[in-house]
């Protein structure tokens, strides 16, 4: 199993390292495109062997092919952050 | 001059220009050796042992400097504490702790610590607080996070730092260790992830300082 994820910001003054640009840019293609299709959850537990894959926004995005949508997309939503994921078997 | 009869503990006195100013000497009249203490003397201080940590924090010379929020490290990015001294007190750090979230990524966190730093930019100010809530002598400690820095300098150590317990830098809390920093000068406490996720962390500093030595 894989597991796909990436993390968007929605407070980024203690994120060190960031792109705080192209974060920014993602949050507003992310809110006002995808975000209201996807899944919406408050946890999600691993019980299979499962690899965990870090991907870049526009990476993810790849991954919707249309067999795959958004509504596939689990989203984990913080005060500070929204982290997507997206579980897949390859 | 006043004396000082039978003392219970060893004590170091200075003038307030940094000299010893102190003598023993034999009083005939009493037969009983004493000790005699210059005029100008306008303070005691301790001299830097745990015992005397307390009188520190009664004194006011006792500051806590510590982040205010956790703070996400993301994969092979670094994060610095810049420290900088002035010259009207010596900086006795104590505690250096760090808290790292929980995980089981490979790879490490560490944090160095450098001297004589040059920094081109302060980054964010942070403001220490005093041990003594009724005190309100502003430090001589100036702190600041993801500072410029162009040069690092001099390299103390590097240091891991557990995801599953909290990390004393300096080993404070079971022994009388402290570093007295050099005045005027540059330190930097630099955090690194060298992982391939972010990290979530907090810090936290004490020191105190006292008159130039």
């Amino acid at each position: 199993m894989y597991l796909y994820k990436h993390t968007i910001y929605k407070i980024t003054d203690n994120v060190i390292g960031l792109n705080v640009t192209e974060n920014n840019t993602n949050k507003t293609d992310f809110e006002t495109t995808h975000k209201s299709a996807t899944d919406k959850v408050t946890q999600i537990d691993l019980f299979e062997t499962t690899y965990i894959v870090l991907k870049t926004y526009t990476d993810f995005e790849a991954l919707i092919t249309g067999e795959v949508t958004w509504a596939d997309v689990k989203l984990i939503e913080d005060s500070d952050k929204y982290e997507l994921n997206l579980i897949s078997g390859s | 001059m006043s004396d000082i009869d039978k003392p219970t503990q060893d004590v170091s006195l200075f003038s307030s220009d940094g000299t010893i100013a102190a003598d023993v000497y034999y009083d005939s009249v009493t037969g009983k050796n004493r000790v005699a203490v210059d005029a100008n003397i306008t303070a005691v201080q301790p001299v830097g042992v745990s015992e005397s940590e307390t009188i520190a924090i009664r004194k006011g010379w006792a500051y806590s400097v510590a982040s205010q929020s956790p703070i996400t490290i993301l994969a092979g990015a670094t994060y610095n504490i810049h420290l900088k001294t002035q010259s009207a007190t010596r900086i006795h750090l104590r505690d250096i702790s760090f808290n790292v979230n929980k995980n089981n990524l490979s790879g490490t966190q560490t944090v160095a610590l450098y001297g004589d730093a040059t920094v081109s930019v302060n980054g964010t100010a942070q403001t220490p607080f005093n041990n003594d809530r009724a005190v309100t002598t502003p430090t001589n400690l100036l702190v600041y996070t993801n500072s410029t820095v162009t040069a690092f300098g001099t390299k103390f150590y590097e240091y891991i730092l557990h995801s599953d317990w909290e990390t004393y830098v300096q080993p404070s809390y079971t022994t009388k260790y402290e570093l007295i920093m050099k005045k005027n000068t540059n330190y930097i406490l630099q955090v690194s992830n060298n992982q391939n996720q972010p990290i979530t962390l907090t810090w936290f500093l004490f020191y105190y300082e006292l008159e130039p030595y």
